[in-house]
């Protein structure tokens, strides 16, 4: 008798804390995360405060990597706007879209994730650039299916980097749905505006790349780039305020990214890390134990659909040709991609090159060999870019700023890490998958130094 | 690469779609808005599912 006494206390004692348990473990179950995306436009991964940028300046996006997570090998699978976009979209490669060239149409069939997402009861939106169709800015084309509001572009007076409505559309959301909202920004793409810089530089705080040629007007470019990467970043923080005001920032998870790299020759449109590598962080405190963390493993753009979903607790479609990376945000050095896949198709000019990426080395395929390889005409109008054109055309351009004029280019291009050394042989033999390299560093079309 | 080409229906066609502008001048060329076939169109790689190496 006296043991069942105890026995029925003992429950009595542990009933409210397993039913609290339960109960919070339900919520946690039902609490589906809020999402955003900021998209940047032409920005490359490293010119980000956090990222490790010495000159430019983002505050607000520094915060949020200290209090969450930062990539520092997040790949696009193409360094080209809107085929770029239709792949993040529907986690699937550039030539598996349909959308693989700039501004194609995207195909009937083609499925974008915010579409799951609102199938499954959250709320979506897009404001800002559009460039997922035929049309760059006027939004059209079957994506308009997944969201259910749509502008605020530069055209309808979203403001010079079409983020005006931002906060705007954080305000008039439906309360009473989860929501997932697309921003994407214009910032920092050619042409430069002078409207509302939050910061300034100097040409003298300028870090000129080797490629290009160190003049005042290439200085000045950059300035104007750093400008509106700036921009970017004083939007973002304009909405996570908002987000704190609502008292939603916790269970809202941030994403920021690029859809390619800054528009300077060599970079935007090409394979090299500064055009399609992307800048990721992640902020989410409901969801991620990481503080200041940095992940270096590989990741595919094409995989933020599915962790997306995932974390939603909405089914993926079969479409989708990336994986949930959900794991990485517990445990952000754990293994996971073996290779990174991308793309450059026509943007301009006629294009066809392939990469493929492991955490030791990049490979990438030049199909055009016969062509020279200057990327888009934003770039090659640009100041830095006429400046180099003119240093190249009086015979003054070092072999570097040189390459991407030369025909015929490189039919293949393989390089390492900087400072691993591979045996080319072996590289050869098997490919990327070298597992036993170790001497012969600058072979065939190795590229000397590193891959940028 | 070879193996992902081959899984996801990448190709390269000989017709893709041309330069739009002189790559040198930056000025329009005759075969401005003229497109080509795109990468995957004669394997139907929109279809395809398969993701190729992870």
């Amino acid at each position: 008798m006296k043991y069942l006494l105890k026995q029925a206390i003992t429950c009595m004692a542990i009933l409210p804390v397993y039913l609290l348990a339960a109960a919070g473990k339900l919520h946690a179950q039902t609490k589906q995360p809020n999402v955003i995306i900021f998209i940047a436009d032409d920005v490359s991964y490293n010119d980000l405060g956090c990222m490790g940028h010495p000159v430019v300046k983002t505050p607000a996006i520094d915060q949020l990597a200290k209090n969450g997570l930062r990539f520092t090998n997040a790949y696009l699978t193409t360094s080209s706007c809107s085929p770029s976009r239709v792949s993040i979209l529907t986690g699937r490669y550039p030539h598996n879209t349909g959308a693989a060239e700039l501004h194609s149409a995207i195909p009937a069939g083609q499925i974008a994730f915010p579409k799951l997402l609102k199938d499954g009861g959250y709320y979506t939106a897009q404001a800002g650039k559009w460039h997922l169709g035929s049309s760059g800015v006027k939004p059209d084309g079957v994506f308009l299916n997944a969201f259910d509001r749509v502008g605020g572009s530069h055209a309808e007076g979203g403001g010079p980097g079409g983020e005006e409505l931002w906060v705007d559309y954080i305000q008039q959301r439906p309360k009473d749905k989860p929501f997932f909202m697309w921003f994407a920004a214009q910032d920092a793409h050619r042409g430069w505006d002078s409207a509302h810089k939050p910061i300034k530089y100097s040409e003298r705080d300028v870090k000129v790349p080797a490629n290009l040629v160190d003049t005042k007007t290439t200085r000045n470019d950059f300035v104007r780039y750093y400008e509106e990467v700036s921009r970017f970043d004083h939007y973002v923080g304009k909405v996570v305020d908002e987000l704190k005001t609502q008292g939603v920032l916790d269970n809202t998870l941030i994403i920021i990214m690029a859809d390619n790299g800054r528009p300077f020759p060599r970079n935007k449109t090409r394979m090299y890390d500064e055009g399609i590598k992307t800048p990721l962080v992640i902020h989410w405190p409901a969801g991620l134990k990481a503080r200041n963390e940095v992940s270096s493993s590989l990741v595919s753009v094409i995989d933020i659909a599915p962790t997306i979903l995932e974390l939603a607790g909405i089914s993926g479609s079969p479409t989708i040709q990336g994986k949930s990376f959900k794991k990485l945000l517990a445990a952000p050095t754990a293994k996971f991609r073996n290779y990174v896949f991308a793309e450059h198709n026509w943007h301009s000019f006629r294009a066809y090159e392939r990469m493929v990426r492991t955490d030791q080395f990049v490979y990438i395929e030049n199909g055009l060999p016969e062509q020279s390889n200057v990327g888009a005409t934003d770039i090659m109008g640009g100041a830095a870019g006429t400046a180099l054109k003119n240093h190249y055309q009086a015979g003054k351009a070092t072999p570097l700023q040189s390459l991407i004029f030369i025909t015929p280019s490189r039919n293949m291009n393989c390089t390492t890490i900087q400072g691993i050394k591979i045996n080319w042989s072996i590289f050869m033999e098997k490919r990327i998958q070298v597992a036993a390299a170790t001497t012969g560093q600058h072979i065939g079309n190795l590229e000397k130094g590193n891959r940028r | 690469m070879a193996t992902w080409k081959k899984e996801t229906g990448d190709d390269q066609p000989a017709d893709l779609t041309p330069d739009w502008y002189d790559r040198w001048t930056n000025k329009a060329v005759p075969e401005k808005d003229k497109r080509g076939t795109m990468p995957g169109t004669h394997s139907n790689a929109t279809s395809i599912l398969k993701p190729g190496p992870f």
